[in-house]
């Protein structure tokens, strides 16, 4: 056994984060770790390295004894680490990332630099060699990006580069936490076949991971957390078809999402779905609508992210906007809102030019956005927000009418009223969100990305709730990245990629169209 | 302009008549290097007048009683900067961002206002007399002392010291992460710039007649000015709050006609710097802001995508 932990726990608090859990990881082994939002994963990681005290249980790597260290002595026995949302030195370049990763197997040279002896040169020179062997290993171009500051690569290649820094602690165990979160399948893919590239070495990776499939097709065993304890372990085989696990994590409903997300049974489909792809029919089209977009192209600097994107809502409608990450989803919304102006094109909201309205203007125009991450004030309380929201009006007794109507729309925020925002789960966080977006009086409602990281029981009744907001009146917008979902509760949608609007049609159209899939993989 | 023109027409001239001004800029360059290196480090101390003023008193004290060398009135200040700056790293330094900017002013407030005011042996308020000042010869030691440490800090900051201070410096967490111990490399910042502060204070004491303990010298308004040396020229590079002191001193010489206003001048330059570069004059590339353009680039950075 490489890894062994003995009845760890942790609580914050009343919450128990971590409550007894034991595990073992077998030495060459890929082993998952996985379990719904909030479950304790992350915690439990933070545990093992030395971030988080232990309060009781002990943990040993090999014969080494983890309990009491300071991360530091953890990070220097072999345990290393990528984080969640990545943690890169940001204006560091790309090589110093990978070359501050060496710092426990070098030695001190400060004397050796002082005096500048020729060792320090070679030393260094090796140093840099092994770094772009590393980056080389993760799949990143040294001879491109060697030389870039960390924090202006694209998001996949931080992803690698932070795996590439773990790497150059050379750990007897590695712990990936959600190294694939915000990708999309095929960059999945890519992640995939590097956690199996770095195993074959005989590397031990502990894999922490929403993503079931990716989990499940890399892992040898399994483990899985509900409410900080270990419920099931096994095979994934095992794991997959334990009623605990499918009731604990999948929610109802669930099985559905497994067999059927994008680009689980990929391949013949793809090919006819070129044929089949129905060509853009404006025809389904509204004659009138209240938000018109016609040609619009946004770019960022020299990248172009919407590219001669048209599309219309009418009073009344859902519509979706679906596309893989990148895609431009959240540009167009942006720009709607007037956070971004476009270099061409036109997108008038009932009569107003969205193109020069400033944002304000905007918002009490009845266009009202709810942001990609929520963006609440997690240091105010539930109350706070919303009343923040309705701060542009001046009749208090109105205000609290209003706050009161929401709070019954939302009935889980007004128990929760004198909470913290912080301390709401993602899905109480995401409702918060609407609801401060419903104050505003929205005649078209933004959605961007409202079911991100949430686990599938959220992600349920947060689309419930929408569906609720569209039955009392109001008309919707919606960006998702995840397709099914959002096709499910649209009138028409539209499929966008690489800044252009590649489909559009109704939602029953879409969502039994292979061409969709195309979309998400990238053909 | 009769500044730039003397300097660029008669040097001899220009280095007879600013000597006292060069010599200043060379002290306030080693004060500022001190600044660098808890600021590279991640660490926003004002501590630096703190232990200038030990530095000064000391050396200033061991020459007055005992007629010490000045090698050793100069160490004895620098090994004294420096474990005061251990006994104040100590509880301080668990401390981040403006909260430890505040318990730094506290020290050096107590320090001068609470120490150095009140003992008879330190001249209490009236300041101390230097029974030995040496004001134009001492520049050549200014000099030299000045391109030591400026060596000392670009070898620094290449090996893994330096890593590991940048690395904090970007994020604490994820240094963890890489098995740099954090709480001891912030220490060895702070302790080196305390001892760098302690070199800086003996040294301007040894050109000064007298030790003056008030606040423009080791008190807030000096931090104030070192914390200015940092953002003007960047700290990002060694060479950085170096510019920033040589550029912050000489401002009165330059601006000789609005001297009444000088601290206008300073703060409308240092305004336009924070608005139109604010990584510093210097940033993080160092020396390449000179590069002559037929210069070959060494890193040569991809626009970024956005």
């Amino acid at each position: 056994m490489l890894l062994r932990l003995d009845n760890v726990q942790r609580h914050f608090g009343g919450v128990h984060a971590v409550d007894g859990v034991s595990l073992e990881v077998e030495q060459g082994s890929i082993h998952g770790l996985i379990g719904p939002n909030g479950a304790g994963k992350t915690t439990l990681v933070n545990v093992i390295t030395g971030y988080v005290p232990f309060q009781s249980g002990h943990a040993w790597l090999q014969s080494d004894e983890l309990t009491g260290l300071p991360a530091h002595s953890i990070a220097a026995l072999g345990i290393s680490r990528t984080f969640q949302n990545i943690r890169l030195f940001k204006d560091l370049t790309a090589l110093e990332n990978v070359v501050v990763g060496m710092h426990t197997r070098r030695r001190d040279d400060t004397l050796a630099q002082i005096a500048t002896l020729p060792m320090f040169r070679r030393d260094q020179r090796s140093r840099t060699d092994d770094a772009r062997a590393l980056m080389e290993t993760v799949g990143l171009a040294a001879g491109e990006i060697a030389d870039r500051a960390a924090g202006t690569l694209p998001y996949g290649d931080q992803r690698r580069l932070e795996i590439a820094r773990a790497l150059a602690l050379r750990p007897r165990l590695l712990i990936l936490d959600e190294p694939a979160a915000g990708m999309n399948p095929s960059e999945k893919q890519g992640i995939r076949e590097l956690i199996e590239h770095i195993n074959k070495d005989g590397l031990t990776i502990l894999l922490i991971d929403h993503d079931m499939r990716l989990v499940m097709s890399v892992c040898k065993r399994v483990a899985v957390l509900d409410f900080g304890r270990k419920i099931a372990e096994g095979t994934p085989a095992e794991v997959s078809t334990d009623a605990g696990v499918i009731k604990a994590y999948l929610g109802t409903g669930g099985e559905r999402e497994v067999t059927s997300a994008p680009g689980a049974s990929a391949g013949a489909d793809t090919e006819t779905a070129i044929e089949q792809a129905p060509s853009r029919h404006p025809d389904s089209e509204p004659q009138t609508a209240i938000l018109e977009i016609e040609d619009l192209t946004v770019s960022y600097g020299a990248v172009n992210a919407v590219r001669g994107a048209s599309l219309r809502v009418a009073t009344g409608e859902v519509v979706a906007l679906i596309g893989a990450n990148g895609a431009g989803k959240s540009t167009i919304l942006n720009t709607l809102s007037g956070l971004i102006r476009p270099d061409s094109g036109t997108a008038v909201f009932d009569r107003l030019d969205l193109t020069r309205a400033k944002p304000s203007t905007i918002v009490h125009h009845g266009l009202v956005q709810v942001p990609e991450g929520r963006e609440i004030l997690a240091r105010q309380t539930v109350l706070e927000n919303l009343e923040l929201a309705t701060w542009g009006q001046r009749d208090g007794a109105a205000k609290r009418t209003q706050i009161e109507a929401v709070m019954k729309r939302f009935p889980i925020l007004g128990e929760r009223r004198a909470l913290r925002a912080g301390t709401l789960s993602g899905g109480e966080q995401q409702m918060l969100a609407i609801a401060r977006g419903l104050l505003a009086r929205p005649r078209l409602l933004l959605l961007d990305e409202p079911s991100l990281g949430l686990a599938p029981q959220m992600v349920d009744e947060v689309f419930k709730a929408i569906q609720e907001i569209h039955d009392e009146g109001t008309t919707i917008l919606l960006v998702e990245q995840n397709a099914l979902r959002a096709l499910e509760i649209a009138d028409r949608a539209y499929v966008l990629e690489t800044g252009q609007i590649r489909l559009t049609g109704t939602g029953d159209d879409l969502l039994h169209n292979p061409a969709v899939r195309r979309a998400y993989l990238g053909g | 302009m009769d500044f730039f023109v003397q300097l660029f027409t008669d040097p001899v001239a220009f280095w007879n008549s600013h000597t006292l001004l060069i010599a200043q800029i060379g002290i306030n360059s080693i004060i500022a290097s001190s600044m660098f290196i808890v600021l590279y480090s991640g660490q926003l101390s004002l501590a630096a007048p703190g232990f200038m003023a030990i530095g000064a008193y000391t050396a200033v004290l061991m020459d007055l009683y005992w007629h010490t060398p000045l090698a050793l009135n100069i160490a004895a200040g620098v090994v004294l900067a420096g474990a005061t700056g251990v006994l104040v790293g100590l509880p301080v330094l668990r401390l981040r961002g403006v909260f430890l900017a505040i318990a730094t002013i506290g020290f050096i407030e107590a320090l001068r206002l609470g120490v150095i005011l009140n003992l008879p042996i330190t001249g209490e308020g009236l300041g101390l007399k230097n029974v030995n000042p040496d004001p134009l010869g001492g520049i050549y030691l200014v000099l030299v002392s000045l391109a030591v440490v400026l060596f000392l800090m670009w070898r620094l900051t290449k090996g893994r010291l330096g890593a590991a201070w940048a690395a904090i410096r970007q994020d604490e967490l994820a240094a963890l992460s890489q098995g740099i111990n954090v709480a001891r490399y912030k220490m060895i910042a702070f302790v080196l710039s305390a001892v760098l502060a302690g070199f800086g204070g003996a040294l301007e004491s040894h050109l000064q007649t007298f030790v003056d303990p008030g606040d423009q010298q080791y008190g807030v308004t000096r931090a104030v000015q070192v914390l200015s040396f940092a953002v003007l020229g960047g700290s990002g590079h060694f060479v950085g709050p170096v510019i920033g002191a040589l550029v912050v001193t000489s401002l009165p010489w330059i601006f000789v006609q609005a001297l009444n206003y000088i601290n206008v001048v300073t703060g409308l330059f240092l305004i336009a710097v924070i608005v139109f570069r604010p990584q510093g004059i210097v940033g993080r590339g160092g020396l390449a802001i000179i590069r002559p353009w037929w210069w070959p680039r060494r890193n040569v950075h991809a626009p970024s995508p956005g």
